[in-house]
């Protein structure tokens, strides 16, 4: 009918028009520049000169081992999202599961939390190089009081990716924030439900909250993932200094960092961009990945699905 | 800003005015010109170089440099970025890496053409090997201050342990074992015991006998004193020779001992200068920029030279790159103030500690001698011998000077040198592995001479 | 199938409970005592980091580092404070922080809440697919495309200010933000949004009335993540901005990193003043996020 018809096309105008803003954004800040990376991939180009076309010559020397620190840069990212991204949900929806009971001085716990994250990175990573350092270190120096062994922390390639996906959980206060605003707006009547079933806390969580909540765990996984992949501060100042970027024997030489020493240390940006197109790609899979299987286990109040 | 536009057509022949009337410095009839100057440091740095830059802004009277301000660390970012838009400044620092690759684009002007034409300045007003060049007729930039290495050391963690000083002069040098043992008889653990005692804790140690850094200053400034070098003569892959290898495995071998902290650890402590002023190390293998900071802070200290390995001792010349950017449109005004920077301008930044001059007239003459050289807090007595005697009979360029490709083969080197330092591998193991595969990015020296 | 009231007048409230219920719900809802030491714990060890900090910026260069690490200082002293905030115009840094932070907050905020909206609760050929493209924005470190974007503000001339800082805020703000908000918005009930439509209200108006003040503990966490993000923020401008008087406090602080020498001392000492704004604003978001705003569906 007309009216319905006419209702469409409305909502749909509305649609394109209150995206206007993302999709010009993109267009102007994301799709340009990586039309240049992608373009800039496939060149030699180190900034003095004229980029000179090579075509895959870059993701040759790559996927050859002709520069060894590609593959160890791939590995160390790997190690470390697969190891950080767990650790830090898990660890910032318990906290946020505690925050979110009727704790006396509630509002100085979650302050005392989220501190971590109001720190600048960089000043927090100089700070926490400290507090690691084997030798002199507050935390080493702990650990020999209590008669154990001291462990060689950043220092070492065994250690190194352990330390900063610690500093990663230490730095979850994001997440937790958002996971408390998500369990505020769980609706209490549903709780009550549970309690009149005779359910206990363990039915609530299982049943109401993580259901309710699933969306927003959803989010922190994907974006967590996404951040993980980019680190690039940490590693950077913990680990790298004027001459060498990277870490004991290149363990910590995490992807992005590997891109800026391409660009602005080798002035190679023909080869960094060939680097960052396939960051773009990976990150790219996973989500699409994320957000197939996304369907069978987020659960949406509205009833619309993704 | 419009001006800035139209400004390079009338600013050439009004310049070529000025060049005729030489020495006045005054020019009514010039219009105004201003020039970027990009550089990094530490506050006081920043203080002396812009105080400079409006001196010589002051005497010229026309020319206005507005100095840039680039933290260090992402200097290469900030730089690579502008000069893909076009916008370089006309004179500044460079890291040594970055402009090695941008000289062979022909971005930097020649220092060498310029001294031949100065009306005031010769090459021979300067220190040698403080040119960094890629031809014997090309210098593409200068050391923006001579820094050299020396043995820094705690004189109350001497005088705790009884032990007699560092020796100040060349000939003077300690042997190496000399070295290791005084070394062991500084490394205190937390019981009060050193290294030559029995029942002494590694695990616990509160002093150590000696520190250094794991970049390629302190371990390349052994090798060339022991005659090695990063690459040979004909440009292969040097670090697998005898002299070399024996030179790396010392500094090791200091590790195992327990005398001097593994640097990847001791990467985390702020600075040497902090490490020798806390006693955290009584002895510090280091540059003699830390003057500044163990100056500023009144430490006991002095400077000894570095002991010796199989011949004599030495120390190598370091330091970051002062270039003139050829797209400049205003090249004489930069060279000018690159000039001044070079000798008078720098003068407070003598006198704190932190730069040595590369003029020579500095080193010879009493006068000026006497208002930089001290003796005062950041230049204790050990720094005629230790470090103006070395510098100017008995160094060499670092490796950065004459390596082509130094950032790669350096990054390359340090990664495999790790093991190293952490006692899994020899000296010698880890060079002969990296061999193979460090040689296809091997470009050859640059000629010096 | 959620018990609503609907908001009147954009605000909502609050059941007041039966007053037996009252008291039985304070004596349940009261925590246990053993969630107590594992969150002093926990709090004492997140905390333990930012003391740290404090205790540097009381100390010398020197004494950073000790052979027997003290909790306390030795020789405390707030020179350190006076000197480091002295030696360059951090008051300037601070206003420059300000500006650019509040106008990046404001256009985040509008912008990415805006489209937000468009992706999850307006149907439109192609949403999806557009959604999924504008998501790849996210997955880009600022340097890949910090030299294109750079050479762009060059060509319009806006480079050495804060518009390239500012202007991407008001395009969509970041698809972290637009991505969180979607996520909430999506799981509001759509009833009110419909019974608006078909009373004839504009989709302007539902966005503004009704969507939004339900949404006030999402907008004040994206707020708040947007501020620190753009306070903390030190690449972008270091690559846009030249001139000291244009500094944000970030670059600022990273003025005491030289090359061969860094004042750890003051710049701890910097870095503790600059974290005091922060901390006010989260305090001042803590406060607002948690008073009890409780989500309500519509009956039936």
């Amino acid at each position: 009918m007309n009216g319905f018809g006419s209702a469409r096309r409305r909502e749909a105008a509305a649609g394109w028009l209150f995206a206007m803003p993302v999709i010009l954004g993109w267009v102007i800040f994301v799709a340009g520049p990586v039309l240049v990376t992608v373009f800039l991939a496939l060149t030699d180009y180190n900034v003095g000169g004229t980029p000179r076309f090579v075509g895959a010559e870059n993701y040759r020397r790559f996927f050859t081992s002709a520069d060894p620190s590609f593959f160890a840069s791939v590995r160390a990212t790997a190690l470390y999202g697969l190891l950080s991204v767990p650790a830090c949900i898990a660890v910032s929806f318990l906290l946020a599961l505690l925050l979110n009971t009727k704790v006396r001085l509630r509002g100085l716990f979650r302050a005392a939390l989220f501190v971590p994250v109001i720190i600048p990175l960089a000043a927090s990573s100089v700070i926490w190089m400290w507090l690691f350092q084997p030798d002199f270190g507050v935390v080493n120096f702990v650990i020999r009081a209590l008669g154990m062994s001291a462990p060689q922390w950043l220092a070492s390639e065994r250690t190194v990716i352990p330390t900063m996906v610690l500093m990663n959980v230490w730095l979850s206060g994001n997440s937790i924030v958002i996971f408390l605003a998500a369990l505020q707006a769980v609706p209490r009547h549903l709780y009550e439900a549970v309690e009149v079933e005779g359910g206990n806390a363990w039915h609530k969580l299982v049943h109401i909250t993580l259901p309710m909540v699933s969306p927003t765990i959803f989010f922190v996984v994907v974006t967590g993932f996404i951040n993980a992949l980019q680190a690039f501060v940490q590693p950077a100042i913990m680990t790298s200094d004027a001459y060498h970027a990277g870490g004991p024997n290149n363990a910590s030489l995490l992807y992005v960092l590997f891109i800026y020493r391409e660009a602005f240390r080798f002035s190679k940006l023909g080869s960094a961009s060939a680097a960052a197109v396939l960051l773009f790609a990976v990150i790219a899979a996973l989500t699409w990945f994320f957000f197939r299987f996304s369907r069978s286990f987020v659960y949406y109040e509205a009833g619309e699905r993704t | 800003m419009q001006t800035r536009m139209r400004l390079p057509a009338l600013v050439i022949p009004l310049l070529l005015v000025g060049i005729v009337h030489p020495g006045t410095g005054r020019a009514a009839n010039k219009e105004p010109v201003t020039i970027k100057y990009a550089y990094w440091g530490s506050p006081q740095e920043k203080l002396a170089v812009e105080k400079a830059c409006a001196e010589f802004s002051k005497k010229s009277g026309y020319v206005t440099v507005v100095p840039v301000y680039i933290p260090e660390q992402d200097y290469d970012a900030k730089v690579t970025a502008m000069a893909a838009a076009g916008d370089t400044p006309d004179a500044g620092y460079c890291t040594a890496q970055l402009a090695s690759i941008w000289s062979g684009q022909g971005k930097f002007v020649n220092w060498f053409e310029m001294l031949a034409k100065d009306p005031d300045l010769k090459k021979t007003d300067f220190v040698d090997g403080i040119w960094f060049q890629n031809s014997p007729d090309n210098a593409y930039g200068i050391s923006t201050a001579v820094e050299a290495f020396g043995l820094f050391y705690n004189k109350a963690a001497f005088k705790d342990a009884g032990l007699k000083e560092p020796p100040s002069r060349f000939d003077q040098a300690w042997t190496w074992d000399e070295f290791v043992k005084t070394a062991q008889l500084l490394t205190i653990d937390r019981n009060g015991k050193n290294a030559t005692q029995p029942g002494f804790d590694p695990t616990a140690i509160k002093q150590f006998g000696v520190t250094f850094e794991k970049w390629w200053g302190p371990w390349s400034v052994h090798v060339l004193n022991n005659g090695g070098d990063f690459l040979t003569p004909d440009g292969k892959f040097g670090l697998t020779d005898p002299a070399a290898t024996k030179a790396i495995q010392r500094l090791a071998d200091l590790i195992k001992l327990h005398v001097a902290p593994n640097p990847i650890q001791f990467k985390a402590i702020p600075s040497q200068a902090a490490a020798i002023q806390a006693r955290l190390a009584a002895m510090s293998m280091h540059g003699q920029w830390i003057n500044l900071d163990l100056g500023a802070a009144k430490a006991n200290y002095d400077i000894g030279v570095l002991p010796r390995m199989d011949r004599n001792t030495g120390t190598i010349l370091i330091s970051g790159v002062s270039v003139i950017f050829k797209d400049s449109k205003h090249p004489a005004e930069a060279w000018a103030l690159s000039k001044y920077l070079a000798s008078d301008g720098a003068l407070p930044l003598y006198q704190n500690g932190l730069w040595m001059p590369t003029m020579k007239k500095f080193y010879t003459d009493p006068a000026l001698l006497a208002k930089w050289a001290g003796p005062d807090a950041a230049h204790p007595p050990g720094f005629k011998g230790a470090m103006m005697d070395m510098v100017l009979n008995h160094s060499r360029p670092s490796i950065t000077y004459y390596v082509k490709n130094f950032g790669k083969l350096d990054s390359m080197v340090s990664a495999a040198l790790d093991p190293v330092w952490q006692g899994e591998q020899t000296a010698e193991q880890a060079m002969k592995e990296l061999e193979p595969k460090i040689t296809p990015e091997i470009q050859g020296r640059y000629q010096l001479k | 199938m959620t018990a609503v009231t609907a908001p009147v007048n954009g605000e909502s409230r609050q059941r007041a409970p039966a007053p037996a219920a009252r008291v039985r719900r304070r004596r349940r809802d009261r925590a246990s005592w053993f969630v107590y030491p594992p969150l002093v714990l926990l709090a004492g060890i997140f905390l333990f980091p930012f003391y740290w900090m404090v205790k540097t910026s009381l100390l010398d260069l020197g004494s950073i580092f000790e052979p027997v690490p003290s909790l306390i200082p030795r020789n405390p002293s707030l020179q350190n404070f006076v000197t480091a905030l002295t030696t360059f115009p951090f008051g300037r840094f601070f206003l420059n922080s300000l500006l650019v932070s509040s106008l990046t907050v404001v256009g985040t905020l509008l912008t990415a809440s805006m489209c937000a909206f468009s992706f999850s609760r307006l149907r439109w050929r192609w949403r999806n697919r557009v959604f999924s493209v504008v998501l790849t924005g996210m997955m880009l470190p600022f340097f890949v495309v910090m030299i294109p974007q750079f050479i762009m503000w060059r060509r319009l001339g806006l480079t050495d200010g804060f518009t390239p800082l500012v202007a991407p805020a008001w395009f969509g703000g970041g698809v972290f933000n637009i991505f969180l908000l979607r996520q909430f918005f999506l799981g509001v009930p759509r009833d009110l949004d419909e019974a608006a439509i078909l009373e004839g209200a504009s989709y302007l108006r539902v966005f503004f009335q009704i969507l939004l003040p339900l949404s006030k503990p999402v907008l004040i966490v994206v707020g708040l993540l947007t501020f620190l993000a753009s306070w903390n923020d030190y690449l972008a401008p270091l690559i846009f901005i030249t001139s000291e008087e244009k500094y944000t406090l970030m670059l600022g602080l990273n003025m005491f990193i030289g090359g061969y020498t860094a004042q750890w001392n003051y710049l701890m000492a910097a870095t503790c003043a600059i974290v005091l704004p922060s901390l006010v604003i989260f305090l001042v978001a803590q406060k607002y996020l948690m008073e009890g705003i409780v989500m309500t569906g519509m009956k039936g």
